[in-house]
This record gives C-alpha cells, structure tokens and sequence, in this order.
C-alpha cells in the first residue's frame, strides 16, 4: 500500500515537473516527461498532456528547421492517436509544415480540405516553399506551386514576359493568387517601379509566406533611411547578392555617426573595413572621406586615431600627417609647435607621393608651407594676453622670424605663387625689414608686372622717403592699370609735384615746370590747388623769375577768404626747396603776421590738413615744432569761430595727430595741449554738427576710452548707430572707413553688454588696496586679467585692430586718466 | 561650396586636358539659357579647377565633401536592387524574422 502510494506520488511529482517544463518551453524536457508518466500511469491527463508535448516539440523542431526529428516526433504522436481537441486542430498545420499532411488521417484517407479553407492556403504556402513534400492528396496545390517556382526563376532570370504567361491563368480564387502578387510585385521591385511593386503588394494577405518575404524586400528598398536598422532576414540575401551583409553594417555605421556615437561608429568602421573593401576596393576610403570632415572640423585627436586604425589612409596623405596637422590646427589642446611638426612630416611624404606630378608635389610643398607660414602669422596676431603682457617679445621675434622662413621657401618652391610673394613682403614688415620687404615687392612685380597692390606700395614707400622719381615709376603703372581711380590719380599728382621739388632742387626748371603742367592736366581742378600754385611760385623764385612767382602767389592767396593758408605752405616749401634764408624768413613772417587776423573756419581747416599731411608723410623741415606750436596758439584762439563741419573735423584730426601719434617727434608738451583742445572741439563738434559721422564716432571713441567701469554703453552703442547711420548716407570717402570702424566697434561691445550683464560691474571697492603692500596703481597690471580674462583679451584684441594701446583704455585705477604713453592712436 | 570635382564628376587626379573635357561636355548637356543653375555650378566648379595652384589647394586643403553616409547607402542599394536575389534565398526569408 505504502509503495503504491509512494509510486503514486512519485508520478504526480514528474507530471507536475513535466508540466513545469512545459510551461517554461523546454518542450525536449515536457515530453520526456510526459512519456514517463503515461507509461507509469495512463490515465486521461497524462495522454493529452503527452499529445499536447509531441505536438509542441514537434512544433519546435520544425521551427529551428530540424525537419526529421519532427518528422519522427510527429510520427510518434500519430502513432498514439490524437484525442485532444486541440491537438486535432493543430496538428494539420504541423503536418503541413512537415511535409506529412497527408498522413492526417491516420491510415484512412484523409478528409477533402474546403476550398477556401485557410489550411488549404497553408499548404499551397508551403508547397511553393517546398514542391516536393506537396501532400499528394493536393495536386492541384502541386501543379500551383510548381507554377509559382517557375514564374519565380523566370523573375530571376529577367524574363517577365514569361512571368506572365505562366500566371496568367491563375485564378483569384485560387490558394497560391497571393503568390501571384507578389511575383509581379517583385519584377516591379526588380524594374524599381515602386508604384506598380506596391499596388501587388499591399494585397498580400499578411498572414501568409509571400507578405513576409514583401516585407523584407521592402525593408531593404526603404528602410534604413531613418537610422533603423535593417532587418536580419536581409543578411542572407546581402550575403547572396552582396557578398557580405553591407548594407546593414553601413546602416549601423550611419546610425552611429547620426547619433554623434564617433567611438562606435569608428569600432563598426574597423570590423567592416575588410569586408566593406572586398566588395568595393574604393568604399572604405570613401567612407573615411565623409567621416574626416567631422573628426577634423571637431579637432577630436581621438577620433582621428580611431579613424586612422579603422580604415587605409588616403592616396594623398599616405602616413594620416596632414589630417594629424588639420586636427591640431582646430584642437584647443594643440600648440603651433605640435601643428608645425605634423606639416613638416607631411612635407616629406609630399616630396614622394606617387599620385602627384613632380610639379605638382613642388606646388604641393610650397603651399603647404604658406599654410604654416600664415598658423604663424595667427600667431603673432593673437598676441596673447591683453595689456601687452602677452608672450615674450622673443617669442613674437622669433615667430615672426619663422614666418618670413615660411613664406621665403614657398617661394622658392613655387616662385608664380603670388599669394606666398605677398605674404612674405607682409612677413618682412612684420619684422621692420622694410628694404627685404621693397626687394619682395620688386621680384613680384618682375613676375606680376600688372599687381596693383605692389606697384601702390611701392609708389608709397617712396613718397615716403622722398624718393619721388623712383615713386613716379610704379604710380604711373598704376594709374595706366586704373585710370579712374582717385586716389591713385591723387598719388600720381603728389608724384609729379614732389618730382618737380626735386627737379627745381638740382635746378632744372624745365622739367620742374613739365612736371607741374602734367599733374594739372591730371587733375585740372585738383583740392590742393593752392599749394601747386605755391610751388610753382618757389619754383620760379629759386629760377629767378620773381614776377611769374608772385603771380601765383596771388592766385593762391584769392583761392581762400584769408590768405593763411597759402602762406603757410609758401612758408614750409620755400624752406624744402631750398630758397634762400631771406626768402624763407620773409615768408614765415608774412604767414605769422597773417596767423593774428581774426580766426577762421576755412583758415583754420586748411591750415589743420596742410600740417596733418606734412604730419604724417613724417615730411621734416626746420620750422615744423615752430608751426606746430604757433598753429596750436593760433587754434586757442578760436573758441568764438562759427565753424564748418568739414573745417572742424580736419582740426580735430590733425589735432588726433599730434595727441597720439608718435612717430612724429614733436615735443610731448604739444601733445597734451592738442589733446586738451582736442577735447573740447570735439564735444562742440558733436554738439553742433550731430549729423556727422566722424563726431558721432569721436564721442563713441571718448566713451570708449573711459573704460570699462566707467563707459556708458548705451550712449556709446548709441553714437555708434548714428555714426553708421550717418556714414552710409554721406558721400565723403573718408566715412566708408568710419562706418566699418564703428561695426567693428558696436560687434565688439554687444559681446562686453553681454558680459556685463552675465555679472561683470568693474573691481570691487578695495580691490586695489593690499592689505601687505601699497596699493595697486597703474603700473601693477593684470588684475583685470585674472578676473576677467575673456573680457580683457576681447578688449586687447579690439584695442588692436584700432591702432589703440590697451593701456590707455583699462587701468585699474578707474580715477587716472588715460596717460598717453606708448603705441599710436590714429583716427 | 561643392568639391569641384564632384561637381564636374571627375576624380581628383585629373589633368587639365580632362577637365576641360568634362567642363565642354558638361555644358553641353546643361547650357545657359535651358539650365542656368546647373551652367553656373559648372562654370565655378571648372574655374576652381582650372587653375593648377586652386586645384592643388582644394586637394590639399579642402575638407568639405558632397559625398554622404546616406549617398553610400543609397549606392549600394542600387547596386543591391539591379542584382537578382536568388528564389531559394528569397524563400528562405519565410523562415527568418
């Protein structure tokens, strides 16, 4: 009793176990189980229990495509008989999928299946996936099935004319006329008509065989396009057709790199990289080619290595420097020298790289060294830190040196590269090498005769040095090149008039007179009328003609309400030609006597241009501090003058002049004088000529010059506006510099209003006492540098590009006033 | 700005007689006054390269590309679709998901 009891339980326990393992899938397990217990007990439940587990087994060997251990695990159920319900009902399905459908009935035949019975679309399913396990009981699905195959062999042949004569009597009613859609679907897949694919298509029944094989396909056409990934029933078929599952990995990769995953986009790019090159030799590297734009542009030195371990380097960068170079050069953790030594390796492979021409590997090295010449000339501009403590002059000496390096071998490697000739005569500037500059602009123009800018700055460089023969030659070149520009039509003119000074100096009055009558043919009513007039005066005075000399004098004195201005040239000019000292004694005394009438607007700007330009063409002549002195005296004197604008504006630029540009060698007694004066005609300027740019400017610049503390940067933004405003509507040339000087600016400040908003209000109070020490004054720089960095290298910079010296703006010290002590301040 | 070379579908080893070749051809096909966008784009395509010192530049210096990750797929799904699949691979689909 006790052992059939024991036994009993033992059998409920493997049922339950069997049942667990059921329940959990392990269907091998279930029906191991399952034939234990009914052999050892078989009793109703167990023997469902046994069909359900044959069934379920059989189910998954059939699945995983183990097509003869379900075959022998479904016989085995056969064999018991099928009394679950569920079990009959299931079961045909297996049979089908098994090719054992018609062993349904056991050794009776098996029913006739209804016509639209879906066991019956089942089996034609499986008959065009199998032809040879078709039940014979269902030949019509044989013969159906064999149809499809071929129409399907036909569509890969490219034969659709034969696709629709096998198909073409097929009914709709049929169980295989959904394996007619697709196959026409699929030779408009083939065709890529994409309309006609759909129309067939989207009547498949989507239960069946063919819409899952649609789906696929067009998973493949469509899909991916959205950074999904492909399905993996295509792997097979990329396999077939591809060679490998590209699309699916180019997929992933694209995926990756949509989503910024650079790590894992790289990763993907290594493992596919072989694969990706044996089914096209070019892919990989066309694959790189979209990549490095990114990596370089991002200056990710991480991703640039990944990158050159994923995949070959390029046919023009054979060891990944110039890439190694471009990364650098965008990467903020790179210096110049770390950028540098990746161009020079690449100058190297240049020299042999295969893909080029011996030529154009010269043209390739020579403008990779401009490259690395013009990293230098950012170099230098950048200028480190603000308020001039930036890096050692040595260094800036040193890198300036380098540049000229540069540039000096692009030349020599390509000497028709125009660009690196300009750049270098630029680096020889940089460097205060001026005559190495002058041979630069020689040999370019001997290989570009017609550059305009050379023949300019040559033109200029010897008007500068009083040198007007030599300047004559490039000038006229220039002229002939542009005869309608003013200003160089302007420069030809003080040419011809300064080659006359010279010709009169060595006493030829001929050519002196010639010279004279062909600038006033250039420019018959030129502005400065006055002053040839004056010198052709001197000119026949140091020829001995004194009737025609005060003949012209005349002319000059009538061009103006008072006589000033005339004399005041005749004054310096007799002195530079060279008239004998009773001449010029008695026209310094003609123009000081005339310097006590009453003053004047024009007087006053005629005189202010005359002396600014002799000013800064740095022309030097005995009396010049003398009548910068007396000019100064006679300007203090002219507070009562109802002034012109234009007058104005050249007195308080000529007075900008002698305030803060020192390379003039006035005494710095005149300086504060001018700036004082400077001030307060500006203020009147301003107040009465508000429609003028230049002192809508001048007052944005005095606002500027509180600092930033003090400034007010409404009323600065606001006198910066108006300069625009006013400038674009005026017809002086000279506003067009103005008005982009004050977008230069107003851009400058938006990005200070930003800071100051974000918290930036000046120094806290005591900031500038130590509590060891004296307190900071104005010689104990960078305090601003260490609190406010961004700000104080904004202001160097923009300090910079207006010729102005930090120093002069940004003091600690909110109560000294801007000292003028080193650097220019040009307006 | 476009690689010229692309535009002008050429590779970037070719000489001068080459380019001006395609550059002819090109507008030939695109002229003016039928297709002025396309004529324009050609014309700045040819004179970046025709001139040996932009040339060398643009490859040398020049990272941009029209080239895409979306292009190359799309390329080689063409070459993916003018292949035939064949039918056992294709029913072979049915069995995997």
């Amino acid at each position: 009793m006790a052992t059939k009891s024991k036994n009993r339980n033992s059998v409920e326990q493997k049922f339950q176990q069997a049942q667990r393992s059921f329940e959990k899938g392990q269907f091998k397990q279930a029906l191991k189980g399952a034939k234990i217990c009914y052999r050892q007990q078989s009793s109703e439940p167990h023997r469902a229990f046994l069909e359900r587990a044959y069934l379920a087994r059989g189910r998954e060997l059939a699945r995983c495509g183990l097509r003869d251990e379900g075959r022998a695990v479904v016989q085995g159920l056969l064999d018991l008989g099928v009394t679950d319900s569920s079990v009959q009902q299931d079961l045909p399905e297996l049979l089908l999928a098994l090719g054992m459908f018609d062993r349904r009935g056991g050794r009776q035949k098996p029913p006739d299946l209804p016509a639209d019975s879906p066991l019956l679309r089942k089996a034609a399913d499986h008959a065009v996936l199998r032809p040879q396990e078709t039940p014979a009981s269902l030949p019509e699905i044989c013969r159906g099935a064999l149809q499809v195959r071929a129409a399907l062999e036909a569509v890969e042949e490219g034969n659709d004319e034969r696709v629709a004569v096998l198909l073409k009597d097929m009914p709709r009613s049929s169980p295989l006329a959904d394996w007619k859609y697709f196959v026409r679907g699929l030779a408009a897949y083939y065709r890529q008509d994409a309309a006609e694919m759909q129309a067939n298509w989207t009547r498949l029944d989507p239960d069946r065989f063919a819409a899952r094989i649609a789906e696929n396909l067009t998973a493949l056409a469509e899909g991916g396009s959205d950074g999904s990934r492909l399905p993996g029933a295509t792997t097979r078929m990329q396999e077939q057709v591809l060679g490998a599952p590209i699309l699916s990995r180019l997929t992933y990769l694209r995926a990756h790199v949509a989503a910024g995953r650079w790590h894992e986009a790289l990763r993907e790019l290594k493992r596919s990289e072989k694969t990706f090159r044996r089914f096209d030799p070019g892919l990989p590297e066309r694959i790189a080619g979209v990549l490095y734009p990114s990596i370089v542009g991002k200056g990710e030195k991480r991703w640039l290595s990944q990158l050159a371990s994923a995949t070959f380097p390029p046919a023009m960068d054979p060891r990944w420097h110039r890439a190694w170079a471009m990364v650098c050069e965008q990467s903020q953790d790179s210096d110049v020298g770390e950028v540098e030594s990746h161009w020079l390796e690449y100058l190297d492979d240049l020299a042999e790289l295969p893909c080029l021409t011996p030529a154009e590997r010269t043209l390739a090295q020579a403008l990779v060294w401009q490259r690395i010449g013009l990293m230098f000339v950012g170099e230098c501009k950048s200028g480190g830190g603000p308020f001039g403590f930036g890096p050692p002059e040595e260094y800036v000496e040193q890198v300036r040196a380098r540049t000229v390096e540069c540039f000096a071998n692009s030349v020599r490697l390509a000497p028709d590269l125009l660009s690196a000739r300009e750049s270098l005569a630029e680096a020889y500037l940089a460097c205060d090498e001026e005559e190495q500059a002058v041979e630069t602009y020689r040999e370019l123009l001997e290989r570009f005769p017609d550059h305009l800018d050379s023949l300019l700055w040559l033109a200029y460089h010897h008007v500068k040095r009083d040198e007007p023969f030599r300047a004559q030659e490039y000038a006229c070149r220039a002229y002939r090149l542009k005869p309608l520009d003013k200003t160089i039509e302007g420069l030809v003119w003080t040419v011809r008039v300064g080659s006359a000074r010279h010709h009169a100096l060595a006493k030829r009055f001929d050519e002196g007179r010639a010279e004279f009558e062909a600038a006033e043919e250039l420019v018959p009513k030129h502005p400065e009328q006055h002053a040839l007039l004056v010198r052709k005066a001197i000119l026949e005075f140091k020829a001995g003609n004194l009737a025609p000399g005060h003949q012209y004098i005349e002319q000059a004195r009538g061009r103006f309400a008072q006589p000033t201005p005339a004399l005041l040239i005749l004054a310096v000019e007799s002195a530079r030609y060279g008239l004998p000292k009773q001449f010029v004694a008695d026209f310094e005394h003609q123009w000081t006597t005339a310097l006590r009438m009453k003053c004047h607007s024009e007087t006053a700007g005629e005189m202010s241009r005359t002396l600014r330009a002799y000013l800064g063409m740095a022309v030097d002549y005995p009396n010049r501090p003398d009548h910068v002195e007396k000019f100064l005296a006679y300007l203090r004197r002219c507070s009562r003058v109802r002034w012109k604008e234009n007058d104005l504006r050249n007195v308080c630029e000529f007075l900008n002049t002698v305030a803060f540009d020192h390379d003039i060698e006035e005494p710095d007694d005149f300086g504060e004088e001018a700036e004082e004066l400077l001030k307060r005609l500006l203020h009147k300027g301003h107040k009465r000529f508000r429609k003028s740019p230049f002192f809508q400017f001048m007052a944005a610049r005095a606002e500027f010059d509180k600092g930033p503390a003090r400034c007010n940067y409404r009323r600065l933004n606001r006198c910066l506006e108006r300069t625009v405003k006013f400038a674009e509507n005026s017809a002086d040339p000279r506003d067009a510099d103005l008005a982009e000087d004050a977008k230069r600016l107003q851009s400058f400040f938006n990005d200070v209003e930003d800071m100051r908003r974000r918290g930036f209000g000046g120094p806290p109070p005591g900031f500038f006492e130590k509590e060891d020490g004296p307190p900071l004054d104005d010689e104990d720089g960078p305090f601003i540098d260490d609190i406010l960095p961004d700000l104080a290298a904004k202001i160097a910079a923009m300090c910079a590009s207006l010729g102005i010296d930090p120093q002069d703006v940004l003091l600690p010290d909110a109560e000294t006033e801007p000292r003028r002590r080193s650097g220019k301040r040009r307006s | 700005m476009p690689d010229p070379y692309e535009v002008l579908d050429l590779p970037p080893e070719s000489g001068d007689a080459e380019i001006r070749r395609r550059y002819l051809e090109l507008v030939r096909r695109h002229p003016p006054d039928r297709d002025p966008e396309r004529f324009a784009a050609i014309r700045r395509a040819y004179d970046e390269l025709r001139d040996p010192q932009k040339r060398m530049e643009s490859r040398l210096f020049r990272m941009e590309t029209d080239d895409s990750l979306d292009a190359i797929v799309a390329d080689v799904k063409r070459r993916f679709r003018a292949a035939r699949i064949p039918t056992e691979t294709l029913l072979h689909l049915v069995e995997k998901r």
